[in-house]
């Protein structure tokens, strides 16, 4: 009980200085690397709370896709406005304080209220426990991300859709950058990405399978892909093009499609819209979930409307 | 307290101890090349010291195998990263980096 | 049937969107008019299972609440539903010919406006807070993404304030919803009603949700997001979300406060939900008198209208609750048709500063009738939709004798009347300045397409036995008389 309580505390400590740190910090190249730290220590702390598909999710996606994103979008401000290098664009740093302070009261009201009753004894979350074995998969965030409650499930594959139509919309009309200048390649990187780009593969396809019965699933996997593209893009393997390519835009469409799809055919054959006919139909749909996560989240990192490989 | 314990707890002291110099290192020595090495050589022991600590508590071959793999991809990740920061420190002084 | 109708309300758009994406150009327009005009097609036979049986509902899954989400099309979401079938299909209409010379934005347009409209049918038919929060998700960010569309300074600066404030707005939902769900067990917000009690965590988790939805409301004094968002979107953008996006999160207040708070005394809080409401109702209206510009004018009037829609909570009356629902339908077709007319003559003349818009009834003039039209229900003067509902508002405020919120509501129409002759006698002024080149050419269906909601909005008023008789039953929180 000592050690753990230590523990806890520290990383409360923790979390709460890399915040400040990050609001209220002098440069802005040192908040982005700090709320990376930041990510890197929530994750940490999702794991002291006995929930590890968080974690992972957190470190996957909120520090690594995450953070990858913000350095990059740093970069290319710097490159389009190279005079205001150390310039932090944080506003009124005076609204910090306060604004802090009152987050923390309102953290502090919701803690002490929520403490005051204990939850009831049938929650939704114990029935989906109960309901567990039926699905076919053993682990309880599984079965309720795509099972009880694949609905919201969906929804959320349209908003990722949505993100990436977003990023076209603002962008549109903007030429293109040339990209990465021609500097000599390091010798270490070719050596590199041979060994890391399958293991990232191998690793995502693992995420996937797990999520059945360990923690995992399609959104871990899908960022734990999403890197690779990421690490592919940042090296030159990977080239933006001026337009998505088909077969891009039906990869980015394919969750929604297949979920949907498989929910709509179950509703006119008879049951409920969305119920599952096995539970491999469970490993199918989380698999298109994971390549329509991947590529949007590669395609975002790399600013461009497709990818295609270098040399083509 | 076995003494599978004793001795894991010992290696992960170890362990630490390698990550507070390296961190002491970064903080201060004077340059990017001296921080380098701190940051790669010295917590890339711990991390093995560490590593080697879990897998006498794992008690599985499963477990010892994916600990050994992660140490190696904490040292393929330390060695690209130290190589491109210092050729990038290198090449912004305007030296000639090979 | 109707149960499927119901499901493909929200399928058929998402999965039009996916198409439309993946095929682009011609077909992709082609797509979005087929499912826009097969939406009231759709309609039809949850309208009649709604009249026949009270409501409809679908376990999705075929797990039944709390442990699934239930979808619910009851009388008042009915007639959501149709407002966004009806407006959706107008103002789709009029992009097929407004973005018809910019083929790049508009590969990018009709898969985020199938989805705004998937989105929008997700919030109208969801019973599940947590479900809820994800429709209202997909509903923001299309929007967003979507006034960033029209390009340049002012419209991306507008979409990147109105996006940042609706973060914050979802995430005061979403702790909200948490807080609930930690205190009973269940995020239906039907089953809640019985396990709500005025215990700290549950009043706190209702200020949250509430702040929540309010911001995303734009109800004053949280409205800042909207003018400049609304009137720097393209038109069928802008007519879409004054009418239907910022009504479906009100929408959604309404849910929580009067079928969840069934059981609650919410009695303080409802004075100052009519407080920010008598706000929005005076302060937009007089923001609205002093604007330059046409399009700006329209905005802080959905600004002013959006205050009668808070009216319900200080004068909860059986009364009130048709009276809400008319004024959601009348100020929705209304407001879609006077920006649909605002951005036709914006396009047409090039400018939309009231000094320079003039002898419109010459070079305009189906717009210009249309934003005549439409302006008499804004006004509330008989026989429009607008003025069915204030008058039962005016109506239950009297058996009330709440003389405040009354007067309130008076001075309101009457400060509408203002800025509305103020717009139409800058329009149709004769001018002395020469006859200037048409910028770009407004379609004639751009026109009759606001037309149509103009000419619906004063129909409204003469249907009301049809509406109410849709309308049914009130919701179990305004059952008893006050």
């Amino acid at each position: 009980m000592g050690i753990s309580l230590v523990i806890d505390v520290l990383l409360a400590l923790g979390l709460v200085g890399l915040a400040l740190q990050v609001v209220a910090g002098p440069s802005l190249f040192r908040s982005i690397v700090l709320f990376v730290v930041f990510g890197l220590v929530m994750a940490l702390a999702w794991a002291r709370l006995h929930a590890p598909d968080l974690a992972m999710a957190e470190a996957a996606i909120g520090a690594g896709i995450t953070g990858a994103l913000l350095l990059m979008t740093y970069r290319r401000l710097v490159e389009l406005n190279p005079e205001k290098r150390g310039e932090t664009y944080l506003g009124s740093r005076w609204l910090a304080a306060p604004v802090g302070v009152l987050t923390g009261v309102l953290v502090g009201l919701i803690g002490w209220a929520a403490l005051q009753l204990p939850p009831g004894d049938t929650t939704a979350g114990t029935l989906a426990r109960d309901a567990l074995d039926e699905t076919g998969v053993s682990n309880p965030v599984t079965g309720v991300l795509l099972v009880f409650r694949g609905y919201d499930t969906l929804l959320e594959m349209g908003v990722l859709l949505l993100a990436f139509l977003g990023a076209r919309a603002v962008a549109s009309g903007r030429a293109h950058s040339p990209g990465t200048s021609e500097v000599s390649e390091p010798a270490l990187v070719g050596a590199l990405l041979s060994l890391v780009v399958p293991l990232t593969i191998l690793v995502g396809i693992y995420l996937l399978r797990a999520g059945g019965h360990a923690p995992g699933g399609a959104f871990q996997a899908g960022a734990v892909l999403a890197a690779g593209g990421v690490l592919l893009s940042l090296t030159g393997r990977l080239v933006p093009t001026d337009h998505t390519p088909l077969v891009q835009r039906l990869v980015l469409v394919l969750g929604l499609l297949v979920f949907s799809g498989m929910g709509l055919f179950m509703l006119f054959a008879g049951s409920a819209m969305l119920s599952l006919p096995g539970t491999w139909a469970i490993y199918l749909v989380e698999t298109a979930l994971m390549i329509s996560i991947a590529l949007p989240l590669a395609l975002l990192f790399a600013q461009a409307p497709g990818l295609k490989g270098r040399g083509h | 307290m076995s003494v599978l314990e004793i001795v894991s707890t010992g290696l992960l002291a170890a362990g630490c101890f390698f990550y507070l110099a390296g961190t002491i290192g970064l903080l201060r020595f004077p340059d990017v090349h001296s921080r380098l090495h701190a940051l790669t050589k010295a917590d890339n022991v711990g991390l093995f010291l560490v590593c080697l600590a879990l897998t006498l508590l794992g008690e599985s071959l499963r477990v010892a195998l994916l600990l050994l793999l992660i140490w190696l991809l904490g040292l393929l990740a330390a060695t690209v990263s130290c190589h491109l920061i210092a050729r990038h420190s290198i090449r912004r002084k305007g030296g000639r980096s090979g | 049937m109707a149960e499927q109708a119901m499901i493909l309300l929200v399928f058929l758009p998402l999965l039009a969107a996916c198409l439309a994406f993946v095929l682009a150009g011609t077909p992709a327009r082609v797509i979005a008019g087929i499912t826009m005009a097969a939406l009231p097609a759709l309609m039809l036979p949850i309208t009649v299972d709604v009249i026949d049986q009270g409501e409809i509902a679908h376990s999705l899954g075929g797990h039944a609440a709390p442990l699934g989400i239930r979808l619910v099309a009851d009388g008042s979401g009915a007639l959501m539903l149709w407002l966004v079938a009806i407006i959706g299909s107008l103002a789709s209409l009029h992009a097929w010919f407004s973005f018809r010379d910019q083929p790049d934005a508009e590969g990018t347009f009709w898969p985020l406006w199938l989805i705004l409209i998937a989105g929008l049918n997700g919030m109208f038919l969801s019973c599940d807070l947590f479900n809820l929060y994800v429709a209202m998700e997909l509903v923001t960010l299309s929007a967003v993404a979507l006034v960033a569309l029209a390009g340049g300074p002012v419209a991306l600066s507008a979409a990147m304030r109105y996006l940042l404030l609706a973060m914050l707005a979802s995430l005061a939902y979403l702790l909200g919803v948490v807080l609930i769900y930690n205190a009973t067990g269940t995020m239906d917000f039907r089953l809640l009603a019985a396990d709500l009690e005025a215990t700290p965590e549950v009043i706190i988790s209702l200020v949250l949700i509430t702040v929540g939805l309010l911001l995303k409301t734009a109800i004053f004094p949280l409205h800042v997001w909207l003018p400049r968002a609304h009137a720097s979107a393209p038109g069928p953008v802008s007519a879409v979300l004054s009418a239907l996006v910022v009504k479906a999160s009100l929408f959604v207040l309404y849910r929580i406060w009067f079928w969840s708070g069934a059981e609650l005394d919410l009695a303080p809080a409802e004075w100052v939900l009519g407080l920010a409401g008598a706000g929005a109702i005076i302060y937009g209206s007089l923001a609205a008198l002093v604007q330059s510009r046409l399009k700006l004018l329209v905005a802080y009037s959905t600004v002013a209208q959006l205050g009668y829609l808070m009216m319900i909570f200080p004068l909860a009356s059986l009364l009130a609750w048709p009276a809400a629902n008319y004024q959601i339908m009348a100020h929705a077709l209304a407001k879609a048709a006077l920006f649909l007319a605002a951005a036709n003559i914006l396009r047409g003349q090039g400018t939309d500063r009231l000094q320079e818009l003039g002898g419109l009834d010459r070079r305009q003039p189906i717009d210009l009738f249309a934003f005549g039209i439409a302006g008499v229900s804004i006004m509330g003067l008989p026989p429009s939709g607008g003025f069915l509902a204030k008058w039962m508002f005016l109506e239950t405020a009297w058996a009330q004798a709440a003389w405040g919120w009354l007067a309130v509501m008076v001075i309101g129409s009457l400060l509408a009347a203002a800025y509305i002759f103020r717009a139409l006698a800058g329009m149709l002024t004769s001018r002395q300045t020469e006859f200037q080149a048409r910028i770009r050419p407004v379609h004639r269906a751009m026109s009759l397409s606001a037309l149509a909601l103009a000419l619906l909005a004063l129909a409204s008023g003469f249907a009301s036995s049809p509406i109410l008789e849709l309308l049914g039953l009130e919701p179990p929180g305004l059952s008893v008389d006050s």
